[in-house]
């Protein structure tokens, strides 16, 4: 028999799922099983996935009873507070809020303090030589440091969000008592966090979300919270993933490694490409249509789960040629952080952390190379993101 | 001499009940589009000069919400 049961699984190196390719060519619009057992149907197409991230009448309010899942309840998708899972005015509202920390501007002003971090966590990996593992020492520190500075918490505070994070996105690594302990940790934590604020303002993202809500009567505590708890969730698993993901991929292509290491100048280009052949998600979020939509290759109607994962657009033949291979400069250059409403708060942010860290890493080890075979890498299967457990690499 | 025609400058539309503010416009193309603090676009119909024809249509094509189009002709009135 056909097996429609998604997901389906990742290709070598946690690359695009093979049966993706397949069924592009074949039916670009299937129907898969989600793991709650509810149908779907798969997009895979470029055009097919823009359409369903930018078109309104495709919801991620999954609230309702009796509406499509896809993973059995978790602390991501049961949380309706959550801006991920909010639709239209609310999410809007909610965004507006936050958005003023996450422009262009803002980011450019955080790029040499985001340098700095990443110098003094590589002083710390060069200190205790070679081998690393670059995931533990680097990518997860980067983020976290990064967030932490943002909510004016410091450093020691955040050593405990990767494991708070972790619980967040876990489907299948975690039981779902574990997971309860941890987020009872982590909304204790931030509950605490905005009564420090509260008690003592300053001016950093958590004392602006707090004024939104004592001054202006903007948003519930409830979603104050929440708000804050998705912060530390967004620019954390996904920028370590990312980042890990894209020195993997260059230490693969020693070429574009060692071009990059005599001139940064096509760094920025680079850095989209490898998010572009290899995204942090392999699945992407559910959502569901609230009337009947015409998509390029078809329709779906009133009611259906639509799943449209960045990974299946981002290699579309018809839209990117050879589509595995590495090449710098390509359009369209638009869906590696998603489109339309829920496209990537943290998108500015996040390049100047991908970009920085690279950066940092070909002027301090331009000999950079892993002690492994890449096949042999251990991955991370337990979330929402398919996670390296370990990089290990010497210089 | 002849007067440059109407059709000279490019007229550019941002629809601000689409934009979320994600400033992508802003980011690729900062010499065309300006945002707020929040990273909202409220530039609304605006002309510019054809030179920066390329810049502007770099800045639209990144908007994630398809909020900024170029209007052929003269906004329409009221």
């Amino acid at each position: 028999m056909t097996d429609d049961r998604f997901p389906f699984p990742d290709g070598p190196l946690s690359t695009q799922p093979p049966e993706y390719a397949r069924r592009r060519e074949t039916c670009p619009m299937s129907d898969v099983t989600t793991p709650t057992g509810d149908p779907a149907v798969l997009v895979l197409k470029y055009h097919d996935v823009e359409a369903v991230m930018r078109d309104r009448r495709f919801s991620r309010d999954l609230s309702a009873p009796g509406t499509p899942r896809l993973f059995p309840s978790n602390l991501l998708s049961d949380d309706p507070d959550f801006l991920m899972n909010m639709h239209g005015e609310d999410h809007r509202r909610l965004r507006r809020i936050v958005a003023s920390a996450f422009t262009p501007r803002r980011a450019e002003q955080w790029r040499p303090e985001v340098r700095r971090i990443a110098d003094d966590l590589l002083d710390r990996v060069e200190a205790e030589g070679p081998p690393a593992d670059l995931m533990a020492a680097l990518s997860y520190q980067l983020p976290v440091r990064v967030i932490c500075r943002q909510l004016g918490v410091p450093d020691e505070e955040g050593d405990k969000f990767q494991g708070w994070v972790a619980a967040f996105l876990s489907v299948s690594g975690m039981s779902m008592a574990e997971r309860e302990v941890a987020a009872g940790e982590f909304t204790g934590y931030v509950e605490e966090l905005v009564r420090r604020h509260r008690t003592a303002p300053g001016d950093d993202l958590v004392d602006q979300i707090v004024n939104a809500r004592d001054e202006e009567d903007r948003l519930t505590e409830a979603e104050l919270v929440s708000l804050v708890r998705g912060l530390i969730v967004g620019g954390n698993e996904t920028v370590a993933n990312s980042l890990s993901r894209c020195v993997l991929t260059l230490l693969s292509h020693r070429g574009l490694w060692d071009d990059l290491v005599r001139d940064r100048s096509d760094l920025p280009a680079a850095v989209e490409e490898l998010l572009r052949v290899n995204p942090p998600g392999r699945i992407g979020l559910l959502r569901v249509a609230t009337e009947d939509v015409e998509l390029p290759s078809g329709t779906v109607r009133a009611g259906q789960a639509v799943i449209s994962p960045l990974i299946a657009a981002g290699h579309d033949p018809e839209v990117f040629p050879e589509p595995d291979r590495i090449v710098l400069g390509r359009e369209p250059q638009t869906l590696q952080f998603g489109a339309g409403p829920h496209f990537c708060l943290g998108v500015h942010l996040a390049r100047v952390e991908l970009q920085e860290a690279l950066s940092a890493l070909m002027d301090r080890f331009p000999g950079l190379e892993l002690t492994a075979p890449p096949e042999d890498l251990p991955w991370n299967r337990g979330g929402y993101g398919i996670t390296l457990s370990s990089l290990p690499v010497r210089w | 001499m002849t007067t440059r025609p109407d059709t000279d400058t490019l007229r550019i539309k941002v629809d601000g009940g689409v934009c979320m503010g994600h400033a992508m416009c802003n980011a690729l193309a900062p010499e065309v589009y300006e945002v707020d603090d929040a990273g909202f676009n409220r530039m609304g119909e605006f002309e510019l000069d054809p030179a920066g024809r390329g810049a502007a249509e770099r800045g639209a094509s990144a908007c994630p919400e398809r909020a900024i189009s170029f209007p052929r002709s003269g906004p329409t009135a009221g």
